[in-house]
């Protein structure tokens, strides 16, 4: 993780106040379908101004008149150009934020939170492993990567969801692969058609399922992983106890409900970390550690 | 002098009390009902003098609740800035006991970003109320049976954290300063203060010593901190433990309520105007009571903040579907561990409790920290017991 000295951060007499900014594009990535209890995700692209932040750190994004609730950043830092936020429409500010148009505004408070720390896997393989929209906190770091591509060896991302409607930047996908990303799709259910689809492979199954084919060398492996809870619990043991990735080696992102974003409202505490300030990107051996007291997902 | 100690004879304090009064900035314990609660005071005669403690901490004139934080106009669709926040009264607080000083000093590290090492989070509208405070705290002589400061450096007497600090004695009090506005404040009443002399300082210490002695020989009551301290902190107590805390906990919140180091809270965006309507048949669970659950359209909005409560059920749910702390025993764990836990001692500098016995008060299910603190005592001797037959 970035040192929080060196991270940008918001405070001062405004700390509760956000900031209108204008919602510039709108892409639907996900469908929704009643029939899998598939919701609504959509990446807005947001005017960034002079925001800055690095992957992995989130926003607190109002949505006026609704409220207000904390959403990864997913595209990287330092660049001129929109600010992205995948959201997906899962409660009311996260539906109302999904229903925006282009034109709308939006408020935003932040960068709040931790970093993930890509200086330290310099020279290394990194393996991004996406749950769902696990993959939009990832999304950033993985384009910092490729900016630098020639300071990693190996770039490997194993993508999964529920069912392959879910899958998230399809149409990235073909970008990756062409800057040398390795990138390889899973579904827990399959729908009969896409399971059959050679390009990118694929398998019907766990994200875990994934991993063999993924050749890691975990004496050089960086990885990242991000996804629902079961996902991070079951897909780091096995990444650290069957590939022998290096527990400080892997970072993952705890995700809670909070309020503020600032630790003040004490919604996301785990254990005695409060995640929007000491996290939301902590090593796995942290949160192994963190488990005797607290499971931490 | 910061650390100066004068006496002040009864009248004088009845006339310095009178004159904050006078002021309008003068909140003090007053008696409504059967109750004592800080209340603003209009005459010093009102003040309440045979209080042990007030129903609640003073938190409350630190964290309002609700409290507006921001706000904001929608117009033609576009967000504007909807009016600055008027800046707090000064105000003059007698009477405060040292439980909720101590829990007072924890707020102010806890929301200067002190405590999390992030200064540049500091919370403006707590620290704008801290800042226009002055407190003049009163060492308790006659603590509650509930009362348990004496385990948790939560008094009766304190060290720092007021600006004055009161002790009555034979014929008048002790008074002394703890800061530099108490120190602008014996200038202002430098003609009503005596220098004090070394057998007003001993009867003091006597006093206090008297307070301590008398809880070691007669009080039933402990927060147990060696031994619970040690089982908490090391994930000790197993899950039957936090079941079984779980099982009798009725969930309502009272303890953290009534706390003088508990401010959790919740914040929402709610019209300044029909805040409270019912929502129309169908419409999606508001996340807070008169909360909007459709975008706003014209109109003004408060952002506010509510006071919330780690032991409610609602409190770490997220709208994915993911339910971190799903049961009351897990939610238990939490609140104790905050209170008790050595993490929590290495990152605030404190123990999360003063002893002030609220939560023993209030609890519905008898599961107060002195009750629960003793459970955990009770199985660390359990754990450390032969079993039974060997």
């Amino acid at each position: 993780m970035a040192s929080v000295a060196a991270l940008p951060s918001h405070g001062g007499p405004d700390l509760y106040t956000p900031r209108a900014v204008r919602v510039l594009e709108v892409r639907e990535e996900v469908a929704p379908n009643p029939a899998t209890a598939t919701r609504r995700v959509v990446t807005l692209a947001l005017e960034r101004g002079s925001l800055d932040y690095l992957p992995g750190q989130f926003l607190h994004v109002t949505a006026y008149g609704g409220g207000e609730i904390p959403i990864s950043i997913s595209s990287p830092h330092g660049l001129a150009g929109a600010l992205h936020l995948t959201i997906r429409a899962a409660g009311a500010v996260s539906a109302m934020l999904a229903a925006s148009r282009p034109g709308d505004v939006v408020g935003v408070r932040g960068p709040c939170g931790n970093a993930f720390d890509l200086d330290a896997a310099v020279g290394r393989d990194l393996l991004f492993v996406a749950g769902g929209i696990g993959l939009a906190p990832l999304r950033g770091v993985l384009a910092q990567a490729l900016l630098r591509r020639a300071d990693f060896g190996r770039i490997v991302l194993l993508h999964g969801a529920r069912c392959p409607g879910e899958l998230l930047y399809e149409w990235q996908w073909p970008e990756y692969e062409r800057q040398g990303v390795e990138l390889l799709l899973s579904a827990d259910r399959g729908d009969g058609c896409w399971e059959r689809q050679e390009h990118p492979p694929r398998c019907v199954g766990l994200i875990t399922s994934l991993f063999g084919q993924a050749r890691i060398e975990p004496e050089r492996t960086s990885a990242f992983i991000c996804g629902p809870p079961i996902m991070i619990e079951l897909g780091g043991r096995e990444l650290v106890e069957r590939h022998g990735v290096a527990p400080h080696r892997l970072l993952t992102t705890c995700e809670r409900h909070m309020k503020c974003g600032v630790g003040k409202c004490g919604h996301c505490i785990v254990v005695d970390r409060y995640v929007c300030v000491d996290g939301p990107v902590f090593r796995y051996d942290e949160l192994v550690a963190l488990g005797a007291i607290e499971p931490a997902w | 002098m910061a650390d100066a100690r004068y006496l002040l004879s009864p009248e004088a304090l009845e006339g310095i009390l009178d004159r904050f009064a006078a002021d309008g900035t003068l909140v003090g314990p007053v008696r409504r009902g059967g109750d004592v609660h800080f209340l603003p005071v209009a005459r010093a005669a009102d003040v309440c003098r045979d209080y042990v403690n007030t129903l609640v901490p003073p938190k409350r004139w630190f964290l309002p609740t609700p409290e507006r934080l921001a706000g904001y106009r929608i117009r033609g669709g576009r967000p504007e800035p909807d009016g600055g926040e008027a800046a707090p009264r000064e105000l003059v607080f007698f009477g405060i006991r040292s439980c909720d000083v101590a829990g007072l000093v924890q707020l102010t590290r806890f929301f200067s970003g002190e405590t999390l090492g992030r200064p540049d989070l500091a919370d403006g509208p707590f620290l704008r109320r801290r800042e226009r405070a002055t407190i003049l705290s009163v060492v308790c002589q006659r603590p509650a049976e509930t009362c348990m400061c004496v385990c948790c450096e939560g008094g009766p007497a304190l060290d720092a954290g007021y600006d004055w600090q009161f002790t009555e004695l034979t014929g008048g009090w002790l008074v002394e300063v703890g800061s530099e506005r108490g120190a602008a404040l014996a200038g202002r009443f430098a003609a009503e203060l005596a220098p004090a002399d070394g057998r007003a300082v001993r009867e003091r210490d006597e006093r206090v010593r008297t307070v301590v002695e008398e809880f070691h020989r007669a009080s039933r009551r402990r927060v147990q901190t060696m031994a619970a301290g040690r089982m908490v902190s090391r994930g000790r107590l197993g899950e039957r433990f936090w079941e079984d805390l779980g099982r009798r906990c009725v969930e309502c919140g009272g303890c953290a309520n009534v706390c003088p180091t508990c401010s959790c809270f919740n914040v929402v965006d709610v019209p300044a105007v029909g805040a409270g309507a019912l929502p129309p048949a169908g419409a999606p669970e508001p996340a807070a009571p008169g909360a909007p659950t459709a975008p706003g359209t014209e109109g003004s909005y408060s952002r506010l903040r509510l006071r919330d409560n780690c032991l409610l059920a609602g409190f770490v749910r997220q709208a994915g579907g993911s339910y971190p702390r799903a049961t009351c025993g897990e939610r238990c764990r939490t609140r104790f561990f905050h209170k008790l836990s050595w993490q929590f001692v290495e990152r605030v500098g404190a123990l999360g409790c003063t002893g002030c016995g609220r939560c023993v008060q209030v609890c519905l299910a008898r599961i107060g920290i002195d009750v629960v603190s003793q459970r955990m005592t009770d199985a660390l001797v359990a754990a450390a017991a032969p079993a039974k037959g060997a």
